[in-house]
């Protein structure tokens, strides 16, 4: 089923949580793409006579700092918009390459079979029986904390979400008439692929890529919750430093979660939604 | 039934080796040298090269993963560079507290889920079922480390209720004392292990009862659904007595794919709660390169997460008596 802009629209209209969450991940995104320009402070700066200030509805505190500051005085409101940067960048980056790689393996494993579809299938129940945080704890401990690392491990073991709905689907899809008809009459199949299959795999790629975005969120924050990506500007590694900080200083854990937690939450709200629009009799398109 | 039970167990030995093929891979292609962690920068290049070749380092990577295949098949896992002791050795002295926590949070989940589930299946689009939905939802958007964190917050820094780190007594104990009428064993044990399962078993109980609900509403247009309320048996009671036994294939079929991430999420919860199980052995063995225990870790996990899900292949078997796994396809 397609996507077309005007019945997204329309089912919008009358969804406050789809509404909702497409909110937040608007927020977001001004978050990633404009940091130094909206945030009040500078995320990495020192000012020690402004140390553990409370957030602006404690006593205490004022709208200069309106979520409070750290024990070196840094303002945890521009901490958290500048993590966004570090956390939703390294998933959607991940997520892409999940995607690609997940669409054309699904695809090999579904429209040609045989011996693809053996060799795939076992490389995806060999990458589910691993962890994918201790997977990732391994490749960025052990290959070097950079942020590249960490997409490359999103990606390559990510791409198995896809991969188990763009094989269902095309298995469906390849036993359609309009598919048969293409076939005896002698198309070859990369057009058939490119003109019959993907075409209909849109609609439930983006439902996994959204979720999945949410997914690699909570990844990437307690990758740099363990203190490993090399980053100290992410929502995770403050969540980890507040921890020391938790008798004096509550704010400094809670608020980067409640980010991780609005931006998941909102991914998963638009996924759900997504689902429910392009799949409204839960005709499983949309499940591995 | 044997037959079956063959092919489970090649393709299971296939998912194992290519868990071990694929650490080994990973470890052995990265830059740097893991002999540096073991003798320190200083050392001089004759103490280096020793430590390579006593370790085997020296040899050619097909050498080496040849080698290390080898001992797999005779089942040695290998010593660790560190402390010298076996890894095996060194795992099942963990394993213990993480199954211990692992089940305790899956205990605590999944009736919970289910419940959840039916509840809201019943009563759809009541508030009962959009508060149902939201916690599932607010269960797989909240990281469990945060989570963790949280309730470390509340009830042990603001409220002194519980523990915030560590463990309580060992758990045959436990059981050694209430035998003999004596709970507070029991009590010291719960009071460290309620946080950590908390944490650990929300997630999985948020996907546990958003799987329940819409496996329900799935089936509630089925012909054997119309059957039995045309008889004139109640919404829920069709649920319960018929929906549900059938529901619980996927539930338990999702529980099993999800053995692997509930495994993650205890190397997470282990870390915040200080509990001292497998998981903070292999963080600190990824922290200092110990590629013998890394290797034995994962692969304990891979066969965990292997043994789970053939155990649940037997259950559906119960589960449905429809089944018979000889003639199942794949």
């Amino acid at each position: 089923m397609n996507l077309s802009r005007k019945r997204l629209l329309s089912a919008l209209k009358g969804n406050y949580l789809g509404q909702l969450a497409l909110v937040i991940v608007i927020v977001l995104l001004v978050m990633v793409l404009f940091a130094p320009y909206i945030s009040p402070h500078d995320p990495n700066k020192f000012n020690l006579p402004e140390r553990n200030k409370p957030p602006v509805f404690l006593i205490g505190g004022d709208w200069k700092y309106p979520l409070g500051t750290d024990p070196h005085g840094r303002d945890v409101l521009s901490r958290i918009i500048h993590g966004a940067r570090v956390s939703l960048g390294t998933a959607t980056a991940g997520v892409s390459i999940a995607v690609f790689l997940g669409v054309i393996l699904g695809i090999c494993s579904g429209y040609l079979g045989g011996v693809w579809d053996s060799a795939i299938m076992r490389a995806v129940d060999v990458l589910l029986s691993i962890p994918l945080i201790l997977m990732a704890l391994i490749v960025v401990a052990i290959l070097g904390a950079h942020l590249i690392n960490i997409i490359i491990v999103m990606g390559a073991a990510g791409w198995i979400w896809h991969a188990r709905i763009v094989r269902g689907n095309v298995l469906r899809i390849r036993e359609e008439q309009y598919v048969l008809a293409a076939v005896n009459l002698g198309t070859p199949k990369i057009k058939i692929v490119f003109l019959h299959l993907l075409p209909n795999l849109y609609g439930p790629i983006m439902v996994t890529a959204t979720i999945q975005i949410g997914y690699m969120v909570i990844l990437e924050s307690g990758l740099s919750f363990f203190g490993i990506t090399g980053s100290t500007l992410s929502w995770g590694w403050d969540i980890a430093f507040g921890r020391s900080y938790l008798g004096t200083a509550w704010w400094i854990s809670s608020f980067p979660g409640v980010a991780i937690f609005l931006s998941v939450f909102s991914f998963n709200l638009l996924g759900d939604f997504l689902r429910d629009l392009l799949d409204p009799q839960g005709r499983q398109i949309t499940k591995a | 039934m044997g037959k079956y039970l063959g092919r489970r167990l090649f393709h299971s030995v296939i998912v194992l080796w290519g868990a071990a093929t694929l650490v080994f891979v990973i470890l052995h292609l990265s830059p740097g040298d893991p002999a540096v962690n073991l003798v320190g920068e200083s050392a001089t290049e004759e103490q280096f090269a020793l430590v390579r070749k006593s370790l085997g380092l020296d040899q050619p990577l097909h050498q080496r993963y040849l080698t290390y295949l080898g001992n797999l098949i005779r089942g040695d896992l290998g010593k660790s560079w560190f402390v010298g002791q076996s890894t095996v050795d060194m795992l099942l002295e963990r394993l213990p507290d993480t199954l211990e926590l692992t089940i305790t949070a899956a205990l605590f989940g999944i009736p919970i889920a289910i419940a959840l589930g039916v509840l809201s299946a019943v009563w759809r689009g009541t508030y009962l079922d959009y508060m149902a939905n939201f916690s599932a939802l607010f269960g797989i958007s909240t990281p469990n480390f945060w989570l963790g964190v949280m309730l470390i917050l509340l009830f042990a820094v603001e409220l002194r209720w519980l523990p915030a780190m560590g463990r309580g007594p060992d758990f045959t104990l436990v059981i050694k004392d209430l035998f003999h009428g004596n709970p507070e064993t029991f009590l010291q044990w719960a009071r460290h292990i309620v946080l950590p399962a908390i944490t650990l078993g929300t997630w999985f109980m948020a996907i546990i009862t958003r799987l329940t609900r819409t496996d329900i509403l799935e089936n509630l247009g089925r012909p054997y659904v119309m059957v039995a309320r045309a008889k004139g048996m109640s919404r829920g009671g069709v649920i319960l007595h018929h929906i549900l036994p059938n529901s619980m294939i996927s539930v338990t079929t999702i529980i099993g794919l999800e053995v692997g991430a509930l495994l993650g999420g205890a190397i997470v919860t282990e870390a915040v709660f200080g509990w001292p199980g497998m998981g903070r052995l292999l963080i600190e063995s990824i922290n200092r390169r110990d590629y013998p225990v890394i290797q034995a870790g994962v692969l304990m996990t891979a066969f965990i997460f292997v043994f789970v899900n053939i155990l649940i292949d037997l259950l559906y078997v119960y589960l449905d008596p429809r089944i018979r796994l000889d003639n199942k396809e794949n």
